[in-house]
């Protein structure tokens, strides 16, 4: 089941002299299993909506519904169980005395007994990739790439089917980002959740998302697949927004040798095509 | 989110270019002078200066009176105090309670002396910000590092807790929404399930505030901060035309004041 906006507008500060609209009349449907990418500046709204989705913040006009579930009726317990969702820096939300009850905290929340408890904790390090022998660290003794995983690992935990991520590589090393986006893959392809991601970094979102929707001042402006709204140069540019580096290589190429007339959004892509485009051609020379 | 801290108000008014050490000492001033007024006529010529002020630096009636309203609970609480105790010619009773004539006229000079007071130190924040005033603060108070008070280290101290006032309140606001996402619960439960709920709140708050600390000390001492100690300022403080207007401005009003309550009966 999807996550549905309908008409939603949201306003901060409604009724004073500082408010201050974020999102206009945004209709959006995210399909189950998608791995949604949500783009834009700082200020257009991004967080705002992803907000909306788990009840944080409720609609101004409008609705969002998520698995059936309108978000401002009184079911939150439910929702929350069902979009997970890991704020920018995650690993400043650790508080509890070790690894295990931090993670842990969601599903004691819900009311499961310990047995089940000792079930979810350790699928969720499995899935996130954390050593047994770390469960009884304090979480402020770890290093930060543990520290975030054992964060996410927390809301994972819940075993929700929408996993709703605000910048989940921001401040990791391109090795760090790398396994993140791997990590978010199989969670997507594999587990089967439904991936919606907050990012600024056009190269991150185009190798991994499926559809992109971009936000410039609370309105939706493009949304579709990632090798159409980046092939898009013009609109791009108008919104200040780059292509990936990769796309803007590969256009410049194209625009040189007059081949390679498709979108690229990988480097792995692109080299498959240029080193076919060399054997057919049969030389540098040519190109 | 937008956080105000104080109720400073932008402007560019008199009040507002003076100096801090200005306007500090003539509030005291002004508030011994306010408990030193007991007649009408002195009461009335203070609020006329103080309505001028607030007009003149285009603070706003409105948020003036905003801050009055923590005193509200106060004054109707001495005006029912002091128009039921005071002795005097009784001009209404019933069952146990006796009104004085003396009893109103005590009970409306209270009020407008407290609100005089009030609106007087409020008019101080309103035209000051809060950094600047302890920039003044720790001026006033240099004298007392002859006698081995960290002066400037309080007030250093005061500036950064402000200073991070606005940014707690954001942490404190993200961490709330990411804990509520996980499941937390602040609303329902008895008093101390509801205190044990915010323990994953504080916790990460206090350690965000230590690592803070740690690296503000690191960065100020990165670029040679060692306390008070031969220090100078961007932005020093100096009095000028604008000081010595709002000096003769209040001198006239005190001048004024002494004159109906000492004066009157011996010219």
């Amino acid at each position: 089941m999807p996550v549905i906006f309908e008409n939603v507008s949201y306003t901060y500060n409604q009724g004073s002299s500082t408010s201050f609209i974020a999102l206009k009349n945004i209709g959006l449907t995210i399909n189950d299993g998608d791995f949604f990418a949500i783009i834009g500046h700082s200020g257009s709204g991004k967080s705002t909506l992803i907000q909306l989705i788990n009840g944080l913040l409720k609609p101004g006009c409008g609705k969002v519904v998520v698995n059936g579930i309108d978000t401002s009726e009184k079911k939150l317990k439910e929702l929350r169980k069902q979009v997970g969702m890991v704020f920018q820096y995650p690993e400043h939300q650790l508080f509890d005395e070790t690894v295990f009850d931090d993670i842990a905290f969601g599903v004691r929340k819900m009311g499961y007994d310990e047995c089940k408890v000792n079930d979810c904790v350790n699928s969720a390090i499995n899935l996130m990739g954390i050593e047994e022998g770390l469960l009884s660290h304090s979480p402020f003794e770890i290093s930060g790439g543990q520290k975030r995983r054992v964060a996410m690992a927390g809301v994972i935990v819940m075993e929700p089917k929408i996993l709703v991520l605000d910048e989940p590589a921001a401040g990791l090393d391109p090795r760090g980002k790398a396994d993140m986006f791997k990590l978010l893959k199989k969670l997507n392809k594999e587990v089967g959740m439904t991936i919606i991601m907050v990012s600024h970094n056009m190269e991150d979102v185009a190798t991994v998302a499926d559809r992109v929707a971009v936000l410039v001042d609370g309105r939706i402006v493009m949304h579709d697949v990632p090798e159409i709204v980046f092939s898009d140069k013009e609109r791009l540019r108008k919104i200040h927004l780059d292509q990936p580096e990769i796309t803007r290589f590969m256009d410049a190429l194209a625009e040189k040798t007059r081949r390679f007339d498709s979108v690229f959004l990988s480097v792995g892509q692109a080299k498959e095509a240029i080193l076919k485009e060399l054997r057919t051609s049969g030389g540098v020379g040519e190109l | 989110m937008k956080v105000n801290i104080g109720q400073y108000v932008v402007g560019n008014s008199l009040m507002h270019r003076a100096d801090p050490r200005t306007k500090i000492l003539i509030t005291f001033a002004f508030m011994a002078l306010v408990l030193m007024i007991d007649t009408f006529f002195g009461f009335a010529l203070c609020l006329a200066c103080v309505s001028i002020l607030i007009i003149s630096s285009k603070i706003g009636l409105r948020s003036v009176l905003r801050g009055m309203k923590p005193i509200f609970f106060l004054l109707i609480f001495t005006m029912v105090i002091n128009i039921f105790t005071a002795p005097g010619n009784i001009i209404f009773s019933f069952w146990v309670f006796n009104i004085s004539d003396m009893g109103i006229i005590i009970s409306v000079k209270t009020v407008f002396r407290l609100l005089l007071l009030v609106s007087g130190a409020s008019i101080l924040t309103f035209v000051t910000t809060p950094t600047v005033l302890t920039d003044g603060i720790e001026s006033l108070l240099s004298p007392l590092k002859k006698l081995k008070v960290p002066v400037h280290e309080f007030a250093m101290m005061m500036t950064i807790a402000l200073r991070f006032i606005p940014t707690l309140l954001e942490e404190s606001d993200k961490i709330i929404k990411a804990q509520s996402s996980r499941g937390a619960d602040f609303e329902s439960g008895n008093l101390i399930k509801r205190v044990k709920a915010y323990v994953p709140i504080i916790i990460p708050l206090l350690i965000g505030s230590f690592m803070r600390a740690n690296e503000l000390a690191t960065a100020m001492e990165a670029r040679c901060y060692k306390g008070g100690e031969g220090r100078t300022r961007m932005k020093v403080l100096a009095f000028s035309k604008n000081d010595i207007i709002l000096v003769v401005m209040f001198m006239a009003l005190a001048g004024a004041e002494i004159i109906i309550k000492y004066g009157i009966k011996t010219i």
